[in-house]
């Protein structure tokens, strides 16, 4: 059986495809369009699972769409009607959308991708918390799914056993944990939907000293972790902007000005929210453990990608096991519906279990090679062993950030070995450094870790695997990587394991051998405002367009000095929008 | 250097500029006139029956989770868009 899977037409669209039950293929459709979070529909994304099953769009038995667009559309028809007539602008803008696009979900599958078949549709939070519990290992969880919204729920709790999964509690929208973060990544001045995570990478800079009056004034917090909003501070539910002039009067300041300068107040605030934010998981956390009594849980959801938060989950409440999805986000929810849909609606038993992130396009030395020499790049090919010793020895002894590029691209918004740029994690320069001259961007973002997972206890306060990088931890103390740690001695650590991607763990393992070391940064193969790399042709042209020394594909090295000018006709910062 | 386009497409281009404005500004009113005449008498109602369809009454004592109204694993039900 073949079942497509598919999320779009919000943000992070995606497809993921399913054959007898287990993950063959799986992409964001920015790594194909390079619109970074792009919301249209996922026809690369979607041609691309196909074509690496080997398989047309009349071969799949279904296709399945992550949301249940009707009752979404009757959200935000009872939205705008319970905020009459504040909500005008916001209904000019989306009703359009929705009537040209969005209600016609089986047509736009047909239009696009050719399928003749039937189009299933899974809720939201269903669709994540299949996400989260039906690849997990466990047999039984409890599930938490935690996001901005839906159709109307925001956050739901529930069991899963076997097959299938229970949704037994929610929260509706406009009550809303993931649009509270939202809310003042906006009034922080960075991009909804997008930068979220930079307010978490802030909130160490500063102290929590917001978060009574956020507890007091904006949030009504309940012992069990649920809560409601004081709308009266928030703009979302009827304007273009988060918040309103009363949560800026609240807080004494205007939004600040993207771009502009972070000054204490922003860091605290940033602190602030994170708390908040922390806390709300925790007691919800707890309180699902109080009420099912189950040693593991599962969670998704865009909340879910914050890996502070999770790691407090795991040191503080009684949970002894958790998995997140790697695309905790709505990306991975094309693969929950799927799922879902193969497992619960279907009644199949489970036979996928997600072990790795790499489930994207790969590219072969051949390939590589073909397009190095039609961009007359000069290179040079080296056994696999020889290619492995010479970049650990370029990450040491040179001090050269590496470009990355090896086997399949990663699923979800983290690169975990496959499209990284790395640098030696002990050089406290190689901080500043890439995030300056080859991310360009803002200079407080800290870089996580790789490490290989049989050592990571020696380095860090983890006494567990995190292969997706979505556990923060302390760096032990005596241990000497500053462009890895955090100004609160924190690290966003990856572990990596020679079963998921042999190619990386070689290269920490001879990095570790020559330094004694076995920790590298690893950032995402891009530079500010650009997806992920895909295809060789993007890794080149983020080395040529950057600060970076060294680009590694497959076995190719290619090294900055041999390299001919780049001519462009136009300016590439002009091509990616900042987040 | 590309060619000069010549004197049609240059009006041609000019008029469908002129009417992708016009149609902005018409789409604009008449969406307006639906607004005004569906979601108006609409939240009137709901003003009139004072419904909380967004729950912003503060809640009282107790959880602020709700039942889930979820549409459980049917094939039937997921042929639906609702």
């Amino acid at each position: 059986m073949k079942i497509l899977g598919i999320s779009g037409f919000y943000h992070d669209s995606a497809a993921a495809l399913l054959v007898d039950g287990r993950m063959v293929a799986g992409a964001h459709e920015e790594r194909f369009s390079r619109l970074r979070h792009d919301p249209g529909f996922p026809r690369r994304a979607a041609e691309y699972c196909l074509d690496e099953a080997g398989i047309r769009a009349d071969d799949l038995d279904y296709v399945v769409f992550y949301d249940k667009p009707m009752v979404k559309f009757e959200r935000i028809l009872s939205t705008y009607i319970a905020t009459f007539p504040r909500s005008l602008p916001s209904f000019t803008r989306s009703i359009p959308v929705w009537l040209k696009e969005k209600l016609w979900v089986p047509n736009v599958v047909q239009r696009e991708l050719g399928y003749q078949g039937e189009v299933l549709f899974a809720e939201h939070h269903q669709s994540h918390a299949a996400a989260a519990f039906l690849p997990s290992p466990f047999e039984e969880a409890a599930i938490l799914t935690l996001d901005g919204v839906g159709e109307w729920a925001t956050a739901t709790m529930g069991i899963g056993k076997g097959n299938r999964f229970d949704l037994v509690h929610e929260i509706r929208f406009p009550h809303s944990l993931g649009l509270l973060y939202s809310a003042f990544t906006y009034y922080l001045g960075f991009k909804v939907n997008s930068a979220e995570y930079k307010v978490m990478g802030a909130a160490p800079y500063g102290k929590p000293v917001y978060k009574d009056e956020i507890l007091d004034k904006l949030v009504d917090l309940r012992e069990d972790g649920s809560f409601r909003l004081d709308m009266q501070y928030f703009a979302y539910d009827y304007g273009l902007t988060m918040t309103n002039d009363r949560f800026a009067d609240l807080f004494g300041r205007p939004r600040r000005e993207p771009e502009s300068e972070m000054e204490p107040f922003h860091w605290d605030m940033a602190a602030s929210v994170q708390a908040v934010t922390e806390e709300v998981v925790l007691r919800m956390a707890r309180d699902l453990h109080n009420r099912t009594g189950l040693p593991n849980l599962c969670m998704a959801g865009g909340v879910a990608l914050n890996c502070v938060a999770n790691g407090r989950v795991i040191r503080e409440t009684p949970f002894e096991n958790l998995w997140v999805q790697p695309a905790a986000g709505d990306a991975g929810s094309a693969l929950g519906c799927a799922l879902f849909v193969h497992n619960a609606v279907l009644g199949n038993p489970r036979a996928f279990r997600m072990d790795h992130a790499y489930w994207g396009p790969s590219y072969g030395d051949e390939e590589i090679r073909a397009f190095l020499e039609r961009a007359k790049a000069p290179y040079k090919t080296l056994p696999r062993d020889e290619m492995i010793s010479e970049t650990a020895r370029l990450l040491d002894a040179e001090q050269k950030v590496v470009g990355w590029f090896q086997g399949r691209l990663e699923w979800g918004p983290r690169s975990l070995g496959s499209r990284s740029i790395l640098a030696d994690a002990r050089n406290e320069e190689n901080w500043s450094r890439v995030n300056l001259k080859i991310k360009f961007r803002e200079s407080f973002r800290p870089f996580a870790p790789a490490c290989l997972a049989e050592k990571a206890g020696e380095w860090f306060e983890i006494d567990r695997e995190s292969p997706y990088m979505l556990l923060v931890c302390q760096v032990k103390e005596g241990r000497d990587i500053p462009a890895v740690t955090h100004v609160d001695g924190s690290a966003r650590l990856q572990t990596v394991t020679r079963d998921t991607h042999a190619e990386f763990y070689d290269l920490l393992h001879a990095f570790d051998e020559r330094t004694g070391c076995p920790v590298v940064i690893n950032t995402s193969f891009n530079v500010r405002g650009e997806p992920i790399v895909t295809t060789p042709e993007d890794a080149y042209l983020c080395f040529m367009r950057t600060d970076m020394d060294v680009l590694v594909l497959g076995n190719q090295i290619l090294y900055k000095e041999d390299q001919p000018e780049l001519h462009e006709d136009v300016d590439w910062r002009e091509l990616y929008e900042l987040d | 250097m590309s060619a000069r386009e010549p004197l049609w497409r240059r009006l041609l281009n000019g008029w469908l500029l002129i009417v992708a404005r016009f149609g902005e500004v018409q789409t604009l009113v008449i969406l307006g006139i639906f607004y005004a005449l569906l979601i108006g008498p609409a939240s009137l109602g709901a003003r009139v029956g004072r419904a909380d369809m967004l729950q912003k009454k503060p809640l009282e004592a107790g959880s602020a989770w709700g039942e889930a109204d979820t549409a459980g694993a049917d094939l039937e039900r997921s042929k639906l868009q609702s």
